[in-house]
C-alpha cells in the first residue's frame, strides 16, 4: 500500500516522542535548579558536614625562664593517641599489641572503647613520647589517630618547684607562679578548616580561621644558680636537725626582687604521682610565724626614730628578767647594764620590752605596720598569707611588752624579708616582684636613713665574734643580721620542746646588696637555736651568692696589706 | 559607540572572571605553602625545645658541681691564695 519516496508521517507518534523529551528537559531543568538554587544551602552544609573540618593548630604556652634566661618551665610538643570506638571495635585487627603498648589488657581495652561506643572521640592515652606514638602509628589500626599536645617540663625540678608551680593536663597553670602568671604565659590555639578524606586523612588545607597566638614568655627575677645552692644548703640543714620543713627567701635589696625563694620539703614538679597536697604549699608565703628575736631591730629602730634613744643609751636588764603583769620576761642570762646595740647583740628580751613599754604606746605598732607586717607583699603569689598584727591601739602591757621580741603577731618569710630590706636600704620599703625588674624602683621611707645605718651597725655586731649570728659570717664580707629561737606556737600555749630557728641578715654591710631570711621548722637534735641551725645555712648560701652575683668584698684585711697585684705590666718593664 | 562600551566591558567582566579563578588558585597555593613553612618552623621550635631541655639537663648545677668537685678536683679559693687586680 506505501508508495515508495514519500514518508510517511505519523503525527500523533512525532508528538509523543517530542513531548516525553520536553518533558525529560524540564525535569533536568528543574533538577538543575532544585540543586543549585532551592536545596544549595542544605545539600552544601551537608556535603561540607562531611568532609570539611576545623581542626585546632596547637600553640606553645609561654616559657619561664630565670633572670639569666636559663628555662625553667618549657613546653615541648607530645603526642596523645585517640580512637573512634566504633571503627576501631569494626575491624578484624589484633588489638593486643596495641594493649601492650598502652599498658593495659585487651579485654580492658575493648570494654573502654565499648563503654563509648557513641562518641567520635575518645582518648585512649595522653602525653606518650614520639616514639611510642611512631611504634602505635606504625601499626595502622583504623580508627587510631595521634593529636598533638603540650607538656610541660621543670628542668630545675623540685629546686624550684613551689616557686614556679605547675600547670594541669590540659596546660593550664594550677599553683605558684604558673597560676599566678596563667594569662600572660597561656597561649590560644588556632584555628584551620581542611578537606577530609573518607579515611579522615587530611588531603587539603583550605583557609586558616583564626592563627594560633602561643604564650608570652615569662623572664623571672630568679637565680637558678642561687636558687640550686639554696636548695641544696636549706634542704641540707633540714635533714641534719631533722626538722619538719624549712623555707629561705632571698631579695635583691637594690630592686625588690626575689633572687631565691626555696622550700623544704619539696616535690618533683615533672612527675606528680601520688604527691599529697602539703608539699605543693610554698611555705615561704602561705605560712605564718612569730618572728621572735628577728623582731627586735624594728623595736630598735622604732626606740632610735622616737629620739628618746641612740645607740649608747643604757638600759638595765638586771637581774635579767622582769615582771610585767603576771607575766615574766626572761634573757637566757643577766646581762646587767647594757647600751641599745648591745641588746641586738646578745638579743636581750628584757632590754626590748623595757625599750618598748617606755615608747608611746602606739608607736611600735606604726613602724610595724609600715615595714610592711600584717599585710600581703603584694607579690600576686596564689595563696599568699598576710600574717597577723592587731589592729588595736590599746595595747596592754604585756602585749607591748612581748611584741618587743616578737610575739603576738605573725609574719611570713617573704614579709620578713621585705621587712629587713629597710635596714639594708636605709629605710626605704621596696616592692617584692618575683619578675625582673628594669630601671629604678621607687619604694617608701619608713625610717630614717640615718637610724637605718645604726640599725645595720648593731646587726652588724650581732655577727661578729660574741654575738648570738657569729655563725652567719661570711669571709671576706661583713654581714649583719639577726638570729630568733621561737617558741612555737601550741593549743594552750607555747611549747617547751618545739621550736622554729630563724636568721634575718643581709650583706655587704658597706653598700648592702641581698637580704636574706632563713626559718627552720621544729629541728629536733640537741641545737635548735637560730644561731646553730639557721645561720650557718645563710653563711653558706649568702658566700655563694656574692660570688655568682658578682658583688665585690667590702672586708679584705689580710689582702690589703700583702697581695695586691697591678692590672697590666707597665709599658717600659716589658723588656 | 556603545558597541564599543559593551564589548569592552563584555570583555572585562571575562577576564575579571578569569582572574577570580586565577586569584583563587594562586590563594590555594599560597596557603599551601604557608601551611608548609609553619610546620617546618613547629618543627624547629620542637626541636629547639627539646635541645634547650637536653642542654638544661646536661648542665643542671648538681651535676656540673659534682665533676668539678669529684672528676676535675676543682675547689674553691681560699683567702690566703687570692690575688686581688686594682
Amino acid at each position: 500500500m506505501t508508495e515508495p519516496g514519500k514518508p510517511v508521517v505519523y503525527e500523533k507518534r512525532r508528538w509523543l516522542v517530542l513531548s516525553l523529551y520536553l518533558a525529560g528537559m524540564f525535569l533536568l531543568m528543574w533538577r538543575a535548579v532544585d540543586l543549585q538554587v532551592i536545596s544549595k544551602d542544605f545539600l552544601q552544609e551537608h556535603g561540607d558536614a562531611r568532609a570539611l573540618r576545623v581542626v585546632q593548630i596547637p600553640a606553645h604556652r609561654g616559657m619561664i625562664m630565670d633572670r639569666n634566661g636559663e628555662p625553667l618551665a618549657v613546653s615541648t610538643l607530645v603526642n596523645s593517641i585517640w580512637a573512634t570506638p566504633r571503627r576501631v571495635l569494626g575491624s578484624d585487627v589484633d588489638l593486643s599489641p596495641l594493649a601492650a603498648y598502652l599498658d593495659t589488657s585487651v579485654e580492658e581495652l575493648v570494654k573502654l572503647l565499648k563503654e563509648r561506643i557513641g562518641r567520635d572521640f575518645v582518648y585512649l592515652k595522653r602525653h606518650v613520647n614520639p616514639a611510642l606514638a611512631d611504634q602505635v602509628m606504625a601499626m595502622n589500626i583504623p580508627g587510631v589517630s595521634l593529636e598533638q599536645e603540650f607538656r610541660r617540663y621543670y628542668p630545675a625540678g623540685e629546686v624550684a618547684a613551689h616557686l614556679i608551680g605547675f600547670t594541669n593536663i590540659d596546660d593550664a597553670g594550677q599553683e605558684g607562679l604558673e597560676l599566678a602568671y596563667n594569662e600572660w604565659l597561656k597561649s590560644s590555639p588556632g584555628k584551620k578548616r581542611v578537606l577530609k578524606d573518607r579515611l579522615g586523612r587530611t588531603v587539603e588545607n583550605i583557609e586558616s580561621i583564626s592563627t594560633p597566638s602561643p604564650g608570652e614568655n615569662l623572664a623571672l627575677s630568679i637565680d637558678r644558680r642561687i636558687q640550686y645552692l639554696a636548695y641544696r644548703e636549706l634542704k641540707a640543714a633540714v635533714q641534719a636537725h631533722s626538722a619538719r620543713g624549712g623555707s629561705l627567701v632571698m631579695l635583691d635589696t637594690k630592686t625588690g626582687e626575689v633572687v631565691s625563694m626555696v622550700g623544704q620539703p619539696s616535690y618533683n614538679p615533672n612527675n606528680r604521682s601520688d604527691m599529697k597536697g602539703e608539699y605543693y604549699r610554698n611555705r615561704a608565703v602561705t605560712d605564718v610565724f612569730e618572728p621572735g628575736s628577728t623582731l627586735k631591730p624594728f623595736t630598735i629602730a622604732t626606740a632610735l626614730e622616737s629620739g628618746a634613744y641612740t645607740p649608747m643609751t643604757m638600759i638595765d636588764t638586771r637581774p635579767g628578767y622582769f615582771k610585767v603583769g603576771n607575766h615574766t620576761i626572761r634573757d637566757i642570762r643577766n646581762y646587767g647594764v647594757i647600751d641599745v646595740a648591745t641588746v641586738i647583740k646578745k638579743s636581750s628580751n628584757v632590754g626590748a620590752s623595757k625599750i618598748a613599754l617606755s615608747l608611746e604606746p602606739n608607736q611600735l605598732r606604726k613602724t610595724l605596720s609600715n615595714a610592711g607586717f600584717g599585710v600581703a607583699t603584694g607579690s600576686g603569689f596564689p595563696g599568699e598569707a598576710s600574717g597577723y598584727l592587731s589592729a588595736s591601739n590599746n595595747w596592754s602591757e604585756v602585749g607591748l611588752a612581748t611584741l618587743a621580741f616578737g610575739y603576738g603577731l605573725s609574719v611570713t618569710v617573704l614579709q620578713l624579708a621585705q621587712a629587713y630590706q629597710i635596714f639594708a636600704t636605709d629605710g626605704l620599703m621596696l616592692p617584692v616582684s618575683f619578675i625582673k625588674v628594669n630601671g629604678p624602683v621607687t619604694g617608701k621611707q619608713v625610717i630614717t636613713a640615718e637610724h637605718a645605718k645604726q640599725v645595720r651597725t648593731m646587726l652588724e655586731t650581732a655577727v661578729e665574734k660574741e654575738g648570738t649570728g657569729q655563725r652567719a659570717a661570711v669571709s671576706s664580707y661583713r654581714v649583719a643580721g639577726k638570729t630568733g629561737t621561737v617558741h612555737k606556737a601550741t593549743s594552750g600555749g607555747y611549747s617547751e620542746d618545739r621550736y622554729l630557728s630563724l636568721f634575718a641578715g643581709f650583706a655587704p654591710v658597706e653598700d648592702p646588696r641581698l637580704v636574706m631570711v632563713i626559718m627552720i621548722d621544729e629541728p629536733k637534735g640537741q641545737q635548735y637555736y637560730g644561731g646553730q641551725v639557721a645561720a650557718p645555712v645563710f653563711s653558706k648560701v649568702m658566700t655563694g651568692a656574692l660570688r655568682l652575683m658578682d658583688i665585690p668584698p667590702d672586708n679584705l684585711p689580710g689582702l690589703k696589706d700583702n697581695i695586691i697585684a697591678g692590672k697590666t705590666q707597665p709599658a717600659g718593664s716589658l723588656e | 559607540m556603545k558597541n564599543v562600551i559593551f564589548w569592552l566591558l563584555f570583555i572585562s567582566i571575562f577576564i575579571s572572571a578569569l582572574e577570580v579563578v586565577i586569584s583563587r588558585h594562586d590563594a590555594r597555593k599560597l596557603f599551601v605553602e604557608i601551611q608548609m613553612l609553619e610546620k617546618t618552623r613547629d618543627n624547629l621550635n620542637e626541636e629547639w625545645t627539646r635541645l634547650l631541655l637536653e642542654q638544661s639537663t646536661w648542665a643542671t648545677d648538681v651535676r656540673i658541681e659534682a665533676i668539678a668537685r669529684n672528676e676535675l678536683g676543682m675547689k674553691l679559693p681560699v683567702d690566703s691564695v687570692l690575688v686581688i687586680e686594682k
